[in-house]
């Protein structure tokens, strides 16, 4: 698979152990990948990269998933962009909250990679 | 001038406190120190450690190399940093990656070192060890645990309660609640999570445990499990505890139980429920025969529309709202129609709430 070919994902997860677990298991599946470790510049980034799928995590520090959730639907430029919430949060509210707010699937923690990676997948179908 | 008014003996007693001052002080400083270059230390040893297995690690997860070949890369001194390393995976992943960290904490080598903590380590040890045992769903463990619920520290009985319900291991139950009403400092939140952590499979054994229950705290919170649960078979006993128990807490418990569970069976002693002197339960009664859903208690409920409380009328229209499937008619017809200022007011507030879509 080319550079250019390479689907690119963007996610945010303040957990660096697991991040560097996702990072891996997406980069073995060919995926291009740029992490955050905050929600510090995630949407700019998503302006800057216009990547193919964002992942986030919702309690990060600086700023939440949620709020860059909105951020992103709010703008002409990312509104259309695959979003997957991945989250500790797993009531009922919190996942109807994030949908509501426009985000494409939530996955609850304790989650599968490979999930995730199937979620991506078929969220950035064209 | 000093002498005249402060004796030797005071003088004496003066320095020696603040010698004394001064030595603690020291000691204090030394001992500080030394917790912070042992505290960088282990820093320091960890991070090396984590940077270290972090390539082969996941060459593990989503490679070719076994348990016994992941294992032998580490030795035992290094156990303590490796299950730190790991933690954070054990606590976000499941599935098949899950499977495979549980694979590492079956390993014999790793079995008994956690085995032998939970027997013979200090209280932290003990504790940890029915933790990680827990966190990676160790089935063999399980009698260890059930052993570590009489354990003399409660932190360590916690955990191993904790992680017999992650195992799902409902035949401990029944020691679980025998602690429970022994141990001063287990608080009924702290039961509460345990029960939880054993999911819905735990109703059929609460159904035993309600009878032999000692006190109320316990019945309660396991009549709220059979509600979050929707646990239908809990049917005949809630309806017996509802009809013994004098305690209010309880009533409303059971009723909001039978209601959740929609127990039809339960609809003549809710009913015997809506001439209770407290107000509460009543609204109680009126909001579990909302939910059964049984259109004989219309008159009843449109009876109580007419009451002079608001919460109990609010209630009442509610309930009639639910039992006849949001038939807008039935509101509109007592807005309209009734020759009770309170049901037509109650009738009228309830209708432009649900326009609003409250």
């Amino acid at each position: 698979m080319t550079e250019e070919e390479k689907v690119k994902i963007i996610f945010a997860e303040d957990d660096e152990g697991l991040a560097k677990l996702i990072r891996f298991k997406l980069e073995k599946e060919q995926f291009e990948v740029t992490h955050f470790a905050n929600g510090e510049g995630v949407t700019q980034a998503i302006l800057d990269g216009q990547p193919n799928a964002v992942v986030l995590d919702i309690m990060m520090p600086v700023k939440d998933g949620i709020t860059i959730l909105r951020e992103l639907r709010a703008d002409p430029f990312t509104k259309d962009i695959p979003i997957i919430m991945l989250s500790a949060k797993t009531q009922e509210k919190d996942v109807v909250k994030a949908l509501e707010f426009g985000a494409t699937d939530y996955l609850t923690k304790p989650f599968s990679p490979s999930e995730l990676i199937a979620r991506i997948r078929r969220v950035t179908k064209k | 001038m000093i002498n005249l008014f402060i004796s030797d003996s005071l003088i004496q007693t003066l320095i020696f406190v603040i010698w004394t001052l001064l030595a603690v002080t020291v000691a204090s400083a030394v001992y500080c120190l030394r917790l912070r270059f042992v505290n960088n230390h282990h820093e320091i040893k960890q991070k090396k450690l984590f940077d270290h297995w972090e390539k082969s690690f996941f060459d593990y997860l989503y490679g070719n190399m076994d348990a016994d070949q992941w294992m032998a890369r580490i030795s035992s001194k290094q156990f303590r940093y490796f299950l730190e390393y790991i933690k954070s995976y054990l606590i976000t992943l499941r599935g098949e990656d899950l499977n495979k960290l549980s694979a590492l904490m079956r390993h014999p080598r790793l079995y008994d070192y956690l085995n032998r903590r939970l027997k013979r380590g200090g209280h932290q040890a003990r504790s940890e060890a029915a933790f990680y045992f827990g966190l990676a769903r160790i089935e063999k463990s399980k009698s260890g645990l059930v052993t570590g619920l009489k354990d003399r520290d409660h932190v360590v009985c916690y955990n191993c309660a904790m992680s017999l319900g992650k195992l799902g291991a409902v035949e401990a139950i029944d020691d679980i609640f025998i602690q429970y009403s022994r141990r001063r400092q287990f608080t009924r939140n702290q039961l509460m999570r345990i029960l939880f952590e054993f999911g819905s499979n735990v109703c059929p054994s609460l159904l035993e445990q309600l009878p032999k229950a000692k006190h109320d705290s316990a019945r309660l919170l396991i009549v709220s499990l059979f509600e979050y649960f929707k646990f239908y078979p809990a049917g005949p006993q809630l309806i017996d505890l509802l009809q013994k128990t004098k305690n209010v807490d309880l009533q409303l418990s059971c009723i909001s139980a039978l209601g959740a569970i929609e127990y039809i069976d339960a609809l003549p002693i809710l009913k015997s429920f809506l001439n209770h002197p407290t107000i509460r339960v009543r609204r109680f009664a009126i909001d579990a025969i909302g939910k059964i859903g049984d259109l004989d208690l219309k008159p009843d409920l449109y009876h109580l529309m007419k009451h002079e409380n608001w919460w109990l009328r609010y209630s009442a229209a509610e309930a009639l709202w639910k039992i006849t499937n949001h038939d807008v008619r039935v509101m509109e017809n007592i807005y309209q129609h009734s020759d009770n200022q309170y049901a037509v007011s109650t009738a009228q507030v309830l209708l432009a709430e649900k326009q609003m879509g409250a």
